[in-house]
């Protein structure tokens, strides 16, 4: 099929290409199936935003096993598509408030090489609920989302150090799986 | 692959743990410093401006932004008994009672917070 050289390059790209956008549409629909699962637990603190936070699941072990283009790409589409489909135009902006920056903080802790999977997990939990509390506090113009602050800090951590945790034992085993191009 | 960063917990980590918990414990001392006396009265904000003070001793049906959620003080608890947003977090939200707590709607930027007397340093300037 492709005889050329340059033939077999454009190939190449072409192959990688259509593997990144197959990945990224594997991972994105996984975190989409994490977010909803997650969603049926029924248990309620009666605070919001104290939640398990499965997609970051997916959001650290795509850090660690692909590049930080990808990771971002499947974060946005899933908090959009999710939003869409089991929320409302509201969550969407917070959720990607939350999911950026808990990237944003990620991406950092992880290329410092000062911290575990497990910092970079919790960096990703506390960083999320942070952002969104960020995002509700200039809405309402208030401060008084202070009461929720605590709680949220540390279910944050405490979700992120989990998924760190999670993370670790997956990776280890699915690291033969990832696909060599 | 780095195998170098995922490591059994590094110091770096646990340093961050009793940071993040640490930050925590003072957002909460401070809010429980500014918020230390009684609270009596319920203040409701919507889009930044109070529409309205109550006092949490009375039992009353209250309803807010026009009529989109329903307010509800009994028994020195307010809880939000209804309202129309699409995600209903406010309403399942468990009733307040104590001075600072708040019940937040963001759909309709209602706050229903429960204070002392108008000198909350929660006011807002407007």
């Amino acid at each position: 099929m492709c005889k050329t050289t340059s033939e077999k390059d454009n190939c190449i790209t072409r192959k990688i290409v259509k593997n990144k956008i197959a990945i990224i549409a594997m991972f994105t629909a996984l975190a989409m199936i994490f977010s909803y699962v997650e969603s049926l637990i029924p248990i309620d603190f009666g605070i919001p935003g104290v939640k398990l936070g499965l997609a970051n699941l997916i959001m650290v072990i795509m850090l660690y096993q692909w590049d930080i283009k990808s990771t971002a790409i499947v974060s946005i589409i899933r908090i959009v598509l999710t939003g869409f489909l089991f929320g409302n135009l509201f969550s969407i902006v917070y959720s990607i408030a939350g999911g950026l920056l808990s990237l944003l903080v990620m991406v950092i802790a992880k290329k410092s090489k000062c911290f575990s999977i497990c910092g970079v997990g919790m960096f990703g939990g506390v960083m999320h609920n942070v952002g969104q509390l960020i995002v509700a506090a200039i809405v309402l113009e208030s401060f008084s989302l202070a009461y929720y602050a605590p709680v949220l800090l540390i279910s944050g951590l405490i979700t992120g150090l989990l998924i760190g945790i999670v993370s670790k034992e997956m990776l280890k085993r699915i690291e033969s799986t990832k696909i060599k191009f | 692959m780095d195998m170098i960063d995922f490591g059994i917990m590094k110091r770096n980590d646990i340093i961050l743990f009793l940071a993040v918990i640490f930050v925590a414990g003072v957002v909460f001392a401070g809010y429980k410093k500014a918020h230390s006396e009684s609270g009596d009265i319920v203040r409701v904000t919507i889009d930044g401006r109070v529409t309205g003070s109550y006092n949490l001793k009375d039992n009353k049906t209250i309803e807010l932004n026009g009529g989109t959620s329903i307010m509800l003080i009994k028994d020195g608890k307010v809880l939000m008994e209804s309202a129309d947003c699409p995600d209903q977090i406010c309403v399942n939200h468990r009733s307040i009672s104590s001075n600072g707590e708040s019940i937040v709607c963001l759909p309709h930027k209602i706050v229903i917070e429960i204070i002392t007397k108008e000198k909350d340093i929660d006011a807002i300037a407007n």
